[in-house]
């Protein structure tokens, strides 16, 4: 909520700039000139998703949305605790030139060792977004840290493996998956490279930390962060690093969780026998699992049986379109984005993502997967 | 001014990780109908997300309260914190209600079907193939298994647990028994389900749990081929103790 809280804020001096790590302003900026628009807007949000339970707790919808939120919550969030926490200890472990020695210094060939980062860390979407933001603090450009993002959730071993035993082992289906994630993946970085080169996607603070003064919490992690000029000792900077994940998730996990609510939301009031009936051309199915996969908010370790649950009433192009465009796109994941990436940027990034697999899977079914 | 304001911020930071490690602690523990009260909403296979969840807010906790005194925190407003912390606690609410329900019911059941005749038919092929009985005993069973290998079944005896859904079109005293499949969580479960014919059938109540007991019959209905139970025996039990399926 801080993120946005701070770009409300009235004019800025130059030598007044924003916490790397907890997105607040700092160096004098006086708190009265801080408009808390977006804090009242969360409160109200906490205050107006109350209502069911509060007025309607043993009504069968108010249940259903009950469990389907809490189930995403408790899905979810462990991820972003984990990835806060890996956040943490590369902010207070990893140098940014080691960080710098280790990447290819073309940008196509990173964005490619990014997009692969997968197969090596499997985890899901929501415990990449804060190990991301924490990357892009230590000065790994954008383009890349996009490429990541987008690929890694999709381009992983896990998820090959739950797609293809939802596909009854028809190995087909995970590799067309992976193969379709990956070329995404690594052509928005490169556009995202051309249109927004450097950091300019990001929002104001969120690198920050490229600025050793930027952050006033205390901890030394600028850009000599991993080696200190002062000595620390180990269990001091293993309490930094818990202190930056606590943060990190505190500031993640609100959008999260507002993401799930309107997901939930809409799983429990829109009967999925709409999505189908909408669904009367390839394009149309399509367009119309791409829409479910927004508003699923499914993890990318499970929503192949969900996808593979419309196999007689769609063609298996418009479930590619899900399984594709669901890892990287979705209500919750929106939300976690706009915690680091400029309005334009993201609007660019979400049109590319749909355009891209709009197109692929279009291909995908004149060509090739047309009936089946 | 700003001392107390950064204190009561950093107090709320701490206070809703506490609350956190408390919600974590109380869906580990278990309830009447489940060994875990996380069983509600996630795969019993998936205990390491509570689990992890809870030894990852204990160390945050740790990390913040350690820093509880020093000046880590200034210039976190309080309506922030108040903000985050409204937002974090909201989902605490909505479990203590998702417990309560004890599983995903026939209001799901409408919203996630997709088909408007028949019951979804899903069929998940991941286990060895097993060897159903052919000496005329009941063969028991579950929802899942009876989609998966209804060609084997098909004039058997069986004997599976269920959920009752009434659904307008039957009006010959039949009903749907149905149950969901969860790969994860509740958020990704599917119904899976069987028309059983029951002279009786609109005498129960919707959404109690039911054994049947029956015939498989398999029927072609458009292209394609469904299950129907052919009831010799409905009784009435207690919620299961794995509300929902699982594919592997």
């Amino acid at each position: 909520m801080s993120d946005s809280a701070t770009e409300t804020t009235a004019s800025r001096s130059p030598s007044q700039s924003t916490c790397a790590v907890h997105g607040h302003a700092t160096h004098g900026e006086r708190t009265t000139r801080r408009v808390p628009v977006w804090s009242l807007l969360g409160i109200l949000f906490a205050a107006g998703a109350l209502v069911p339970v509060l007025v309607a707790p043993d009504a069968e919808r108010t249940q259903t949305l009950s469990i389907t939120f809490t189930a995403i919550v408790l899905e979810a969030l462990p991820f972003v605790m984990l990835g806060s926490l890996l956040g943490g200890l590369i902010e207070v472990f990893v140098s940014r030139d080691r960080i710098a020695s280790l990447l290819p210094r073309s940008q196509v060939r990173a964005a490619i060792v990014a997009a692969l980062l997968g197969i090596l860390f499997p985890v899901c979407e929501c415990a990449i977004i804060p190990v991301t933001r924490r990357l892009i603090r230590k000065g790994v450009p954008f383009s890349v840290a996009v490429a990541y993002l987008i690929g890694g959730p999709i381009v992983n071993p896990l998820v090959a493996a739950s797609t293809a035993v939802a596909y009854n082992g028809d190995w087909l289906i995970p590799v067309t998956r992976l193969l379709c994630g990956f070329s995404i993946a690594v052509f928005i970085a490169v556009m995202i490279d051309e249109l927004f080169p450097g950091q300019k996607a990001l929002r104001p603070g969120a690198a920050d930390a490229l600025d050793e003064h930027a952050c006033t919490c205390g901890h030394t992690h600028g850009p000599h962060a991993g080696h200190d000029h002062s000595p620390r000792r180990l269990h001091r900077r293993l309490t930094d690093a818990l202190e930056h994940g606590a943060d990190d998730c505190l500031q993640v996990a609100p959008f999260l969780i507002i993401g799930a609510f309107v997901a939930a939301l809409s799983q429990s009031l829109v009967p999925r026998e709409t999505f189908v009936s909408l669904a009367s051309t390839p394009s149309l199915s399509i367009l119309t699992m791409m829409s479910l996969a927004v508003l699923l908010n499914l993890c990318s370790e499970a929503d192949a049986f969900v996808a593979a649950s419309f196999r007689t009433t769609l063609p298996l192009s418009a479930q590619m379109a899900f399984l594709v465009l669901g890892p990287m796109l979705d209500l919750k994941l929106i939300a976690m984005y706009v915690t680091f990436v400029r309005k334009r940027a993201l609007i660019v990034m979400i049109t590319l993502m749909v355009l891209l697999v709009f197109g692929m899977t279009l291909t995908l079914d004149a060509f090739a997967w047309g009936r089946l | 001014m700003n001392g107390r304001r950064y204190n009561w911020a950093n107090f709320l930071r701490i206070l809703a990780l506490g609350v956190w490690i408390v919600a974590f602690l109380w869906l580990l523990a278990g309830d009447a109908q489940l060994e875990h009260r996380f069983e509600h909403f996630i795969d019993a296979k998936f205990w390491p997300l509570p689990v992890g969840g809870l030894i990852l807010a204990i160390l945050f906790f740790f990390g913040a309260y350690t820093r509880f005194g020093q000046s880590t925190s200034h210039g976190i407003h309080l309506p922030e914190r108040i903000a985050q912390s409204a937002i974090l606690l909201l989902p605490l609410a909505y479990m203590v209600v998702g417990v309560s329900a004890g599983g995903l019911g026939a209001d799901a059941f409408r919203t996630r079907s997709v088909g408007s005749q028949t019951p979804p038919g899903v069929s998940f092929r991941n286990g060895p193939e097993v060897e159903y009985k052919r000496d005329g005993s009941v063969n028991k069973i579950t929802l899942l298994q009876l989609l998966n290998d209804l060609d084997q079944l098909d004039g058997l005896p069986v004997e599976l647990v269920g959920r009752v859904y009434h659904e307008e079109s039957l009006d010959d005293g039949s009903f749907i028994a149905y149950r969901f499949m969860i790969v994860c969580c509740a958020a990704d479960a599917l119904p899976v389900g069987t028309v059983v014919s029951w002279p009786e059938g609109h005498e129960l109540q919707e959404d109690q749990w039911v054994r049947i007991v029956g015939r498989v019959e398999e029927r072609q209905v458009g292209d394609q081929t469904t299950a129907r139970i052919n009831a010799i025996q409905v009784e009435s039990i207690d919620p299961p103790r794995k509300p929902y399926l699982s594919p592997y």
